[in-house]
C-alpha cells in the first residue's frame, strides 16, 4: 500500500539544509546507509533518488531492491533536528531516456563533472516522524508500562 | 499455437524462478526467456509505436498478423535493462509460442497466455537519427544506437560466406549482404562518421560507449589485415569528435593477431575487444563455424583472445558465445547437463587467462542454417548465465565492456550489475 508524502515533508525534502540518508540492503544481506542529498520529490509527488556512481554500494543495493523486492528507507533530518522516515520500495530505475536526460542536464549545470548514472523511483510504503520529542510522546502513550519504576517513585523530600 | 506440447515438457518461467530463487533475479530470467522464445506485438501494442519518438529502423518493416508496421528495435524493462532486437530478429521456430507484447491503458506489457508479466517501454529514438551530414547522408545510415551506445558497422559483408557453407550456422546477421560487395568506405564516409558521432554526443546523457562491429574481412597481407585497417580508419574518424585519447569503446570483430591488436590499441582510442569463439568446444566449432575453423582454428582463436588480454588488459577482453548452440543437432550435446559441464569447464580454462564472456541466448534466426533447430530449455540458459558469472568471479574479472548498460544482450554480464570490484 502506497503512502502519500505530505506537503510539509515535501517542502522539508526540498530544503538545502535538510540531510537525507538512504538505508538499503546489499545482495549479501548487509545494511548500508549513506547521506544522499540527491533525494527529491518530483512534480507528481514521487520520491526520486539520483545516483552518480555506478559501483557505489547504494547503487548496487537499489538494484538489489528492485531485483529481489528488498525495501529501503530514507531518513530526512531537518536543520532544527526534526526527523522523518520514509520506508519504500524501489519500483523503477531509469539509466537512459528523455526523463533521465532531464536530470542529467540539471545536475551537470550544477557541477560540470556530475555524471548521473541512474534515476530511481521509490514508492513510499510507510512514513513516520522520528523526532526525539515526538517519538518519546508516542512511545509513552502506546507502551505506558515500558518504564523504570523509579519514574513512579514517590517524592520523599 | 505451437505444434507440440512444449509447455508440458520443460520447466515454466515460474518453476525456474522458484528453483533459482535468490540466485538470479526475475528480470534477467524473463529477459532470457523472451530472447529464447522471441516476441511479437499485438495490434494494440503496435498502435503505440510513434516513429517520431521511438527508435524504429527507418529501412525496415515487420509484418504482424498480416499487417505491416514499423517496428521498434528494443524494449526497456523496469529495472533499466533492455531487450534487444525487434520481432524480425526473433525466432521463426514454431516449437514454442513467442511472448506477446500487449498494451493496456497506454502501457506495454510482456504477456504470456494472457497474463501480464512485466511492464516494458519502447526505446527512444536518438536525436541524431533525423539529422543529415554535410555530405547529405542521413545519419541513421552511418550509425545506429542502443539506449547507451552508438554503433557503427563499417563492413557490411561477412566474407566467411564467400566459400559456400563456411558461414556460422546460427548466423543471419549478414544474410541480406552475403552476395553484395559492401559499401564504399572512402573519405566522405569517414567524414560522415566524424559528423555523426559529434552530433550524437550533443545529446547529453545518452551515450556511454562507442561500439563497432562488422562481418569478417579475410583479405590483406595477413588474414583480417583489411578489416583491421577499416576499423582503425573508422575509430580515428569517430575519435576526431571525442576529446580523449582513450574512451569507452568496444570492438566486436574477428580474432586478430597480436600485431593487429597492438595497432588498434596504439592508433585508436579503443579500450575493449570482443571476439567470438561462439561455441566452447573444439569439435563443435568446426561444425558450427566452419570458416573460422578452417582459416584460423579453435586453438589459435583462443590463443588470440589470451594475447588480447596482454594488449587491452584483464576485464577488457570478452569472448562472445552463442549460448545454447552447443546443443544443436545432430552433432551437439543431446543432454543439457553434459553440455553445461563441458561448456563451463572450457569457460574456466579461458577465464583463467583473463577473458570474460559475452553470451547471447541462441534463438533460431530466420534465414540461418539452424533456423529449424530447437533451442535448450530456460533452465539451461539460467544455469549457463549463473555458471559463467561464477567462473568470471572466480578469476576476479570485472565487467567494463558489454555490461547491462553498454550492451544489454548478455545475461551473465547483466548479473554483474550488483557485483562490486
Ligand atoms: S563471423 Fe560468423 S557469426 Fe560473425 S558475421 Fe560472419 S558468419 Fe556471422
Amino acid at each position: 500500500m502506497s503512502a502519500e508524502i505530505s506537503k510539509e515533508l515535501k517542502d522539508l525534502i526540498s530544503k538545502e539544509d535538510t540531510i537525507k540518508v538512504i538505508a538499503s540492503i546489499s545482495p549479501q544481506g548487509e545494511v548500508h546507509s549513506a547521506v544522499k542529498q540527491s533525494v527529491t520529490v518530483d512534480e507528481n509527488g514521487q520520491l526520486i533518488y539520483l545516483e552518480f556512481f555506478e559501483k557505489s554500494q547504494t547503487n548496487i543495493n537499489m538494484v538489489n531492491s528492485i531485483w529481489f523486492d528488498k525495501n529501503i528507507s530514507v531518513t530526512i533530518i531537518s536543520a532544527d533536528n526534526r526527523s522523518f522516515v520514509i520506508k519504500g520500495k524501489t519500483i523503477r530505475s531509469r539509466v537512459f531516456g528523455k526523463e533521465f536526460e532531464k536530470y542529467y542536464r540539471l545536475y551537470e549545470e550544477r557541477e560540470k563533472d556530475n555524471d548521473l548514472v541512474a534515476v530511481y523511483y521509490i514508492e513510499p510504503l510507510e512514513i513516520y516522524e522520528q523526532t526525539f520529542a515526538v517519538q518519546k510522546a508516542q512511545h509513552k502513550e502506546k507502551y505506558p508500562l515500558y518504564v523504570h519504576l523509579d519514574k513512579y517513585a514517590e517524592e520523599t523530600e | 499455437m505451437s505444434e507440440n506440447n512444449w509447455r508440458e515438457k520443460e520447466p515454466s518461467l515460474e518453476q525456474v524462478l522458484d528453483r533459482y530463487n535468490g540466485d538470479i533475479n526475475r528480470f534477467t530470467v524473463l529477459k532470457i526467456d523472451v530472447d529464447r522464445r522471441g516476441f511479437v506485438y499485438s495490434d494494440e501494442a503496435a498502435k503505440l509505436v510513434d516513429p517520431n519518438k521511438h527508435h524504429v529502423e527507418p529501412s525496415d518493416y515487420m509484418t504482424a498478423d498480416g499487417k505491416k508496421f514499423v517496428f521498434p528495435i528494443g524494449l526497456t524493462l523496469r529495472d533499466g535493462t533492455t531487450i534487444c532486437g525487434g520481432p524480425a530478429l526473433t525466432t521463426q521456430n514454431k516449437n514454442r509460442e513467442p511472448y506477446i507484447i500487449d498494451a493496456d491503458n497506454g502501457k506495454l506489457y510482456i504477456t504470456d497466455q494472457g497474463e501480464k508479466l512485466e511492464e516494458v517501454e519502447f526505446w527512444e529514438k536518438p536525436d541524431f537519427y533525423d539529422k543529415v551530414t554535410s555530405n547529405g547522408t542521413p545519419m541513421w545510415e552511418i550509425a545506429t544506437a542502443r539506449p547507451q551506445r552508438i554503433t557503427i558497422t563499417p563492413g557490411v559483408k561477412c566474407h566467411f560466406w564467400d566459400t559456400p557453407g563456411e558461414g556460422c550456422k546460427f548466423c543471419a546477421l549478414f544474410a541480406g549482404h552475403r552476395l553484395d560487395d559492401g559499401e564504399v568506405r572512402d573519405e566522405k564516409y569517414f567524414q560522415d562518421v566524424t559528423e555523426t558521432v559529434a552530433e550524437a554526443l550533443k545529446q547529453k546523457g545518452r551515450f556511454a560507449s562507442f561500439h563497432m562491429t562488422s562481418g569478417s574481412t579475410l583479405s590483406g597481407r595477413e588474414i583480417f589485415d583489411d578489416e583491421v585497417e577499416l576499423y582503425i580508419k573508422t575509430l580515428q574518424a569517430a575519435g576526431k569528435a571525442i576529446h580523449s585519447s582513450k574512451f569507452p569503446t568496444k570492438l566486436v570483430a574477428s580474432g586478430f593477431s597480436k600485431r593487429q591488436l597492438e595497432r588498434l590499441r596504439d592508433e585508436t582510442g579503443m579500450t575493449g575487444y570482443v571476439t567470438d569463439l561462439e561455441v566452447l568446444n573444439k569439435d563443435l566449432f568446426k561444425w558450427v563455424c566452419p570458416g573460422k575453423a578452417r582459416l584460423v582454428g579453435y586453438d589459435e582463436w583462443k590463443h588470440r583472445l589470451y594475447e588480447a588480454v596482454d594488449v587491452f588488459g584483464k576485464g577488457q577482453v570478452h569472448c562472445g558465445l552463442v549460448g545454447g548452440v552447443e546443443n544443436a543437432q545432430p552433432n551437439g550435446f543431446s543432454d543439457e547437463d553434459a553440455a553445461l559441464k563441458a561448456v563451463l569447464s572450457e569457460a574456466d580454462e579461458i577465464a583463467s587467462h583473463g577473458v570474460s564472456f559475452s553470451e547471447c541466448v541462441w534463438n533460431t534466426l530466420p534465414k540461418s542454417y539452424f533456423a529449424k533447430q530447437n533451442t535448450p530449455t530456460l533452465d539451461y540458459f539460467v544455469r549457463l548465465a549463473l555458471g559463467l558469472s561464477e567462473v568470471r568471479k572466480k578469476y576476479g574479472l570485472a565487467v567494463y565492456i558489454d555490461d547491462y548498460r553498454r550492451c544489454g544482450n548478455h545475461p551473465n554480464t547483466d548479473l554483474a550489475r550488483i557485483e562490486k570490484w
